[in-house]
């Protein structure tokens, strides 16, 4: 009986953290090059029978986010946007820390490097990339010509396991140690940008469920405490 | 104890942002020389959620205004045939002043000011034109009639005087903050083109604005939409909590 209304606690307080990703991908759904998370929840027999190991009964719920890495429809923006036509990241220098980006705009800053969206350092083979007053072109493939000279290429590169990768925020990823870095051929399009991939009828008909989801579960704990009632105040009685 | 109402919260205030930047622009479709405002977004920081075996799933915490971009893109050119409407067709800006202050504008109807010391060519706020040796510029009884070539050379009909307007061209417009009445200031990290651009300057014309009204009102359906969903997810939080406020009768 105990167990019953503590796997039912869990789960409502799951449905919540559930809610909470489906809102945060739908505030999101506007935000370029956005990835949506889904959360997914392994019931306690399943991860019982997978790791074969008993010790852990008060783990009644194994939660996991994952990020749906899927590209965004490409669309035409500002001429100094870009966006990466399939899968792949360019890296950054954001806050003295190496981050992967899916794209954002161009931009150079006051030291004449050339920087993104946020001021992060865009990362060539061989480090920041000088641009000074020069005209810049970036092709397809990522090389910078600085008047016609070349002067860099920005690398694309791609995840060989996308669960090492990890959101930071501001679209930027991290991965993680012992992520395998991989080569891209992916195109480097320059006045395009990406939409975010959260499909807001397949969130809603999720927030729905949910929603419903938590409503059955507080109908059987209070069934579970009419029984428990009765268990008291009646079998009980001398 | 919930992530989704503040999330829901935050998302209806930014697209509260997107509302205000497009009613900007639909209010200016008339305005020559205004040029688009939009708003863009990024997500906000994840936090790490330690569950009770090893593993950690992470849940985002919303979204969050990253800037208001200008869009720099050229309007049409209206013809007004007036001698102090400048306009440029491609890159290219004015300079003004006001005292010591300098702005920038794409052109616009021009007038000419009395001062003290004579006439000299305002905008319709008395911020005078500068030439590229940044004196203002003076226009004499006689001098009335003057024309503008492309390249921002003045010359007048009586007179052999020439004047050389400051044009200047920035390789990252976008950095200029929008001061209002189509002026603008310099912004940090603004970089002025050095290359020759591509100038040519109209006299006689206007830019129209370029705000697309097709797209300000589909933008706008989105916002309201998106506006919605995150209001009823607020509803649902709202009954959830609700549900667990009533689970001991």
């Amino acid at each position: 009986m105990d167990i019953g209304l503590q796997q039912l606690g869990k789960s409502l307080l799951a449905t919540n953290s559930h809610l909470a990703v489906i809102s945060n991908n739908i505030a999101n759904s506007a935000t370029d090059r956005f990835k949506s998370d889904t959360l997914s929840i392994r019931s306690f027999s399943d991860y019982f029978i997978h790791e074969d190991h008993i010790s852990n009964k008060e783990n009644l719920y194994e939660i996991t986010t994952h990020t749906d890495f899927t590209s965004g429809e490409i669309y035409k923006r500002n001429s100094n946007d870009f966006a990466l036509d399939g899968n792949g990241f360019i890296a950054v220098i954001y806050n003295d820390n190496l981050c992967y980006s899916r794209g954002g705009s161009f931009n150079v800053d006051a030291d004449g490097y050339l920087v993104d969206q946020h001021g992060s350092y865009i990362l060539g083979t061989q480090g920041n990339i000088l641009v000074n007053n020069a005209n810049v072109e970036i092709s397809k493939d990522g090389t910078v010509t600085l008047d016609g000279i070349y002067a860099d290429t920005i690398e694309i590169s791609d995840f060989e396991d996308y669960r090492l990768v990890n959101k930071t925020g501001k679209d930027y990823y991290v991965a993680e140690q012992g992520a395998n870095v991989l080569q891209s051929n992916t195109n480097l399009l320059q006045g395009y940008s990406e939409k975010s991939n959260v499909s807001i009828t397949s969130e809603y008909l999720r927030m729905i469920e949910m929603s419903k989801k938590f409503e059955t579960g507080q109908a059987v704990i209070q069934i579970l405490d009419e029984i428990n009632g009765k268990a008291v105040n009646n079998i009980a009685v001398f | 104890m919930n992530n989704a109402y503040y999330i829901a919260a935050n998302s209806m205030m930014s697209q509260e942002k997107v509302f205000s930047t497009i009613s900007g622009n639909i209010a200016n479709i008339n305005t020559n020389g205004y040029k688009k405002t939009s708003v863009s977004f990024s997500d906000l920081m994840y936090s790490f959620q330690q569950t009770a075996s090893s593993s950690e799933y992470s849940i985002g915490s919303g979204i969050t205004v990253n800037g208001y971009n200008k869009d720099f893109q050229y309007g049409n050119l209206k013809e007004t045939g007036s001698n102090l409407d400048i306009a440029f067709e491609k890159e290219g800006f004015l300079t003004l002043a006001d005292g010591d202050e300098r702005y920038y504008t794409r052109g616009g109807n021009f007038t000419l000011s009395a001062t003290g010391e004579g006439y000299f060519i305002s905008n319709n706020d008395g911020f005078f034109l500068l030439d590229s040796e940044g004196n203002r510029v003076q226009i004499s009884q006689e001098e009335r009639d003057f024309e503008i070539d492309s390249n921002g050379l003045m010359s007048f009909k009586n007179s052999d005087r020439i004047v050389n307007l400051a044009i200047t061209s920035f390789e990252n417009p976008e950095k200029l903050q929008p001061f209002g009445n189509n002026l603008y200031i310099a912004g940090l990290e603004l970089k002025e083109n050095t290359q020759t651009a591509d100038i040519i300057l109209r006299q006689g014309f206007v830019e129209q604005s370029n705000v697309d009204i097709a797209t300000e009102m589909t933008d706008l359906i989105q916002a309201q939409r998106l506006y919605q969903m995150n209001s009823k997810i607020l509803q649902v939080m709202d009954e959830i909590s609700g549900m667990a406020n009533r689970l001991r009768k």
